[in-house]
């Protein structure tokens, strides 16, 4: 459908644990404009629909269209109910050719069949059992099928359903971000520092919390520049990446997907999460550097459907 | 049969009683006087047919206790075991003496005495009072009503898997739990003037006594009533609906075959979500959006016997202060009922977050004259400069939800929201628990039952946080 006329492309997003969520639509978003900047596609119409988070804001600072909307539950979101939610509504209200759903399925369980659009549902790695979702007289269950493409984003870890593997989504291409001196001078750091970044935009308290165990760079000389996207901060960060020698992050999806990406000296510090084994992906992936940006390989494949 | 309580004065208990007043001597030197009091069913219709006991009697009491008090007198009270035998207290003699009496039902004695009665197991207390003047070497009587004061508290689905639970009161280290597979996600709970108990179920409002795990009886609403209303003045059972917007439907138990109607739409109002309740008069009320001001509130209204409906009076939300005016619009009438002469009406605010500036579980039990449509108190309101949460749970309130029960000037809620415990990777704890509320000042009287109650609200919080 990305082809040679315009489409309008959605992204929807229920999470609210981080800036991750809304920095995977906006990875689309600037995917989306890259394939028509190469002239390979038509400007596509795009907009996020987002559960309001802090991190809502980051959109309009890379200039793209986002609605926010509550946290709904069953009583808006049910069988019945759907058609007067604001998530229902603000789907329907902008009429996408595309709907991409980033990992939460289960708010639109009610009606995504019924949606006369293409339907992409993105995967990352969690526990399987996020894929149900017990309510107190019936159990949700993803049903795949109500999806045209069901994609894992990040190696290694299977869903129980017929999916499709891509690299993993990152903000910026490598060719996209300043060079080191651009970025240096940006900052206002000299070229003989030894710079760090220290960015948390996880779970409110967690970068005060990592700051404990790393506070101690700055005694030993490092220049840190520390950034929480909550209120302000460096966005996308990866654009000063060449400034920094060391990256001390999160082990969220794109926090660490970007440092691994951009192949940065990073220290990543895994925080808990209900269905997410943060842990596991710096065990894993800490020495894994991803190839391609799955922000263009996911365009490719939302151009086949 | 009538049970006939005769408080006599002696001289042996005046003897041994006479500690406790302040003027033995004088009570000598006035003399005695006798009251007699004979009890009798709540003034007034019973709903659906009446005392299932019959309409002259009352249970079975394990015990009875009367006080007497007076103006410048110490109060007497006498407990009484056996109230089958003679009733005797020591009080002064004196004009406007107040007589109260609590009872405390014996349902397993009551059965045997009436097998095949539907008896109002949940009903805990009975109380009523009378007035006298006690002249001295007098007999005096009166007639006490003895109505059913205090409850056990019926929690719909405590565990989430379709029973009804019974707690003893907030204290109470366990429910007892009843398997109702026809309960709803939204069933309400009501005490008719005889203490049955009615719950809202899928397409009715059942009707229980004795046997907790299946109504004796059913009202049939033909459709899931989101919330209902018993009304003693005109034996009607009202529901709300949601049909073509919220529709009120009402059941006539008078009828031959009682069948459900619908009240007709009144013009210049529509009905909104949050409840309704019935006074003891016959007039309703309902959240509503008047078309001529644009403005949501309270509507007062009236349905007549062609199922006609006719605004009475209607105040907005900003005027009777129930409700969050600023911010976010999640906010919800939950429940509505009158208690002690006062149109309560439970309101909440949740809104999960994630983080804790955005996290907003509060709510407010507003108490409104029926009269006047005017603010009486306010409950528990957390205000908009405050952590939208409860920071003093003993003070404040989570997300009210339910009316359950009623005791002498308490009212119990079912409470139900979020705390914020600032774990990072599950920072919203679940708060659900049943508070009392003082009828006549609007403060939360006692908590309890934490944990124990659950409410049907998917916590998709977790998910959403991952």
């Amino acid at each position: 459908m990305l082809g040679s006329y315009p489409v309008r492309v959605l992204f929807c997003s229920s999470g609210v644990a981080g800036s991750g969520h809304v920095a995977l639509g906006l990875s689309l978003g600037n995917a989306l404009r890259r394939r028509a900047r190469a002239g390979r596609a038509a400007e596509a119409e795009y907009r996020l629909v987002c559960v309001d988070s802090p991190f809502a804001p980051l959109a309009s600072r890379l200039g793209f269209d986002i609605v926010t909307v509550p946290p709904e539950g069953e009583a808006e979101l049910g069988p019945g109910a759907y058609e007067g939610s604001a998530l229902y509504r603000a789907i329907v209200d902008y009429a996408p050719d595309l709907l991409v759903v980033d990992l939460f399925w289960f708010p639109l369980d009610s009606f995504i069949a019924s949606l006369p659009c293409r339907k992409v549902l993105l995967i990352r790695q969690v526990d399987p059992r996020f894929f149900t979702l017990p309510l107190r007289d019936r159990e949700l269950r993803l049903r795949p099928g109500d999806y045209d493409l069901v994609l894992r984003t990040e190696p290694c870890f299977e869903t129980p359903f017929p999916s499709e593997e891509i690299d993993p989504i990152i903000i910026l291409d490598r060719g996209e971000i300043m060079g080191r001196d651009e970025a240096l001078a940006d900052l206002g750091l000299a070229p003989d520092e030894r710079a760090c970044l220290f960015a948390f935009n996880g779970a409110e308290g967690e970068g005060a919390l990592a700051w404990k165990s790393f506070s101690y760079l700055e005694d030993e000389g490092w220049r840190v520049v520390r950034s929480d996207n909550r209120s302000g901060g460096l966005f996308p960060a990866a654009r000063w990446f060449n400034a920094f020698d060391l990256v001390v992050c999160g082990a969220g999806y794109s926090a660490f997907w970007e440092a691994r990406y951009f192949g940065k000296e990073a220290c990543f510090v895994p925080y808990p999460r209900r269905f997410e084994d943060q842990g596991r992906r710096v065990a894993l992936f800490s020495d894994y550097t991803p190839t391609a940006n799955g922000a263009d390989k996911l365009v490719d494949r939302l151009t086949g459907l | 049969m009538r049970k006939v309580l005769t408080i006599t004065l002696s001289i042996a208990i005046l003897t041994a009683s006479a500690a406790s007043l302040s003027c033995s001597s004088a009570l000598v030197e006035r003399g005695l006087s006798t009251i007699v009091i004979q009890t009798s069913p709540p003034v007034g219709r019973a709903l659906s047919g009446g005392w299932t006991m019959g309409e002259e009697t009352l249970p079975s009491f394990s015990s009875i206790t009367v006080t007497v008090r007076g103006s410048g007198q110490d109060p007497v009270v006498g407990t009484f075991a056996d109230p089958s035998g003679p009733i005797s207290l020591t009080v002064r003699p004196g004009s406007g003496l107040s007589v109260s009496v609590s009872a405390t039902p014996d349902w397993e004695a009551t059965a045997v005495r009436y097998p095949d009665a539907q008896l109002p197991v949940l009903v805990s207390g009975y109380s009523g009072g009378a007035v006298v003047d006690a002249p001295a070497n007098g007999t005096v009587s009166a007639t006490v009503s003895l109505a059913p004061a205090t409850t056990r508290i019926p929690v719909p689905n405590p565990n989430g898997d379709w029973q009804l639970g019974v707690a003893a009161g907030l204290s109470s280290g366990s429910l007892e739990t009843y398997e109702l597979p026809d309960l709803t996600t939204d069933s309400h709970v009501a005490f008719d003037k005889s203490g049955l108990l009615y719950v809202s179920m899928y397409g009715n409002v059942g009707v229980f006594g004795a046997a907790l795990d299946n109504p004796y009886d059913t009202v049939q609403f033909e459709n899931d009533v989101l919330d209902f209303a018993l009304c003693s003045a005109t034996n009607r059972v009202y529901g709300v609906y949601s049909g073509d917007g919220y529709v009120v439907r009402f059941v006539d138990l008078d009828d031959a075959e009682p069948t459900a109607a619908d009240a007709m739409p009144m013009g210049a109002y529509q009905i909104q979500q949050g409840g309704i309740a019935v006074d003891a008069l016959g007039y309703l009320y309902v959240p509503a959006y008047e078309l001529s001001t644009e403005a949501s509130g309270i509507l007062r209204f009236s349905v007549d016997d062609t199922a006609k409906a006719t605004p009475i009076a209607f105040a907005s939300f900003e005027e009777l202060g129930l409700g969050y005016f600023t911010g976010l619009t999640n906010t919800i009438v939950q429940d509505m009922t009158i208690a002690n002469g006062v149109l309560v009406v439970a309101l909440s605010e949740i809104q999960p977050s994630y983080y804790a500036t955005d996290l907003r579980s509060r709510g407010m039990i507003v108490g409104i004259s029926p009269n006047s449509m005017t603010n009486v108190w306010t409950a528990a309101a957390i205000s908009e400069s405050s952590p939208q949460y409860p920071i003093d749970p003993e003070t404040q309130l989570y997300g009210p939800r339910r009316f359950l029960a009623v005791s002498p000037k308490r009212l119990y809620v079912l409470d139900a929201g979020f705390s914020w415990s600032g774990e990072a990777a599950d920072p919203l704890k679940n708060e659900m628990r049943v508070v009392a509320v003082n009828l006549e000042t609007g403060a939360i009287a006692e908590t309890g039952l934490n944990g124990q109650v659950d409410y049907f609200e998917t916590d998709y919080s977790t998910y959403y946080m991952c």
